[in-house]
């Protein structure tokens, strides 16, 4: 089994599983996605984003500029689709377990 | 430009200290996001110093592999600091706080030394000459601790305008011996204990993001256990049970338990997170 995901990457990589996508994007995204629990800084975004392009799970994908300053983008590589396939499975199990031992769970 | 794009330019600077681009990036979205409100730019500037603290640590100590000795380079100056000011008996905590001025000297020369720079390894030597001619045995354990400390450090990547360990050292060195020469009233045993307290708990909350950190202050919290008065902490204990009145030694020996505590917790959260992606 590899590195174990942060709730923040796993968050990015369900934003950018959806599409490529730039900075500002996935901030808001990934706020929208987590119902406002989860508020990524830009500093802990272009951290995770090292984190994620440094072990393959994310690459980047040209720039754009539409009118403002130049956008990078950034998209999931196949090794990220497994990765974040496995970190939802693994979430899965850890919820059936708690089911299991008789925890009502929604 | 105001305070807030200053700081975050010298924070993306910090944290991709090789990458203009990256650095232009950051700061942009930095700059989007921060149109929220005041609470947004605190947050954000949170971010990018916990990201610069991250990319430091990084930068400094490979993907942990060189982290131990990273942290040790920075512990042996604050373990001499500790251990010299402790030492009650043969100095007071005016000299401990020169004799650390000497200390981070050699430690500069020596670092100095390692790195092939002949002018701050000049610059250190001629400033700490004097010093180590008169200084003792004592001076002789910190240094083997330094020379130990510099040799056994990871070889730093070159990175502009983020200045060397040895520069800091040196600076840090220089300014405390001026105030020596200049005869400045230097810290007294009171404020060195709060100083002591401040920065370890800095140190702490700094480990957050960079383990190093959090390792310095359990040294930090360490050496100020091994030094400290257990004679004179059992006598306390012994009033403690018979009338109890409780001595400063016991609320003293307490801080810096919690203190190592919570220090190496936060050593062994930091470090596993740094495992992760």
């Amino acid at each position: 089994m590899g590195k174990r995901l942060r709730e923040q990457s796993t968050f990015i990589l369900a934003v950018l599983a959806s599409g490529r996508s730039h900075g500002y994007a996935i901030i808001s995204s990934v706020d929208e996605l987590s119902d406002g629990r989860l508020k990524l800084t830009a500093g802990t975004l272009y951290g995770a984003l090292e984190r994620l392009e440094k072990a393959g799970l994310v690459e980047r994908a040209g720039e754009e500029s539409a009118g403002g300053p130049p956008r990078r983008y950034y998209e999931i590589t196949k090794t990220g689709r497994q990765a974040l396939a496995e970190e939802v499975a693994q979430l899965n199990e850890a919820v059936e377990q708690l089911r299991g031992v008789g925890l009502a769970l929604p | 430009m105001r305070l807030f794009e200053r700081s975050v330019r010298v924070l993306c600077l910090l944290s991709f200290a090789g990458d203009p681009e990256k650095q232009r990036e950051v700061a942009a979205i930095t700059s989007e996001v921060a149109r929220e409100g005041r609470v947004r730019q605190i947050r954000e500037l949170g971010g990018l110093a916990s990201l610069a603290l991250h990319q430091t640590c990084r930068s400094a100590s490979g993907d942990n592999s060189g982290l131990a000795r990273s942290a040790a380079s920075l512990a042996a100056p604050a373990a001499f600091y500790v251990v010299a000011s402790s030492l009650g008996t043969t100095l007071d905590a005016t000299s401990g706080v020169a004799w650390f001025g000497v200390v981070l000297l050699a430690l500069a020369g020596v670092a100095s030394a390692c790195r092939n720079r002949p002018l701050t390894l000049t610059l250190a030597l001629l400033a700490t000459g004097p010093a180590v001619a008169s200084a003792g045995p004592a001076i002789t354990v910190a240094l083997s601790i330094a020379i130990a400390a510099s040799v056994a450090s990871p070889p730093r990547r070159r990175q502009p305008k983020v200045p060397s360990l040895a520069r800091v050292y040196l600076v840090l060195g220089l300014f405390v011996g001026l105030c020596v020469l200049a005869g400045l009233p230097l810290l007294s045993d009171g404020p060195v204990r709060v100083a002591t307290i401040v920065i370890a708990s800095t140190l702490i909350v700094f480990g957050l993001f960079d383990p190093r950190y959090a390792l310095v202050a359990a040294v930090v919290f360490g050496c100020r256990f091994a030094t400290f008065d257990l004679v004179g902490l059992a006598e306390a204990l012994g009033s403690l049970g018979r009338d109890l009145t409780i001595d400063e030694l016991v609320v003293r020996w307490l801080a810096m338990t919690a203190g190592l505590i919570a220090s190496l917790l936060t050593a062994r959260r930091s470090i596993a997170r740094s495992w992760m992606i």
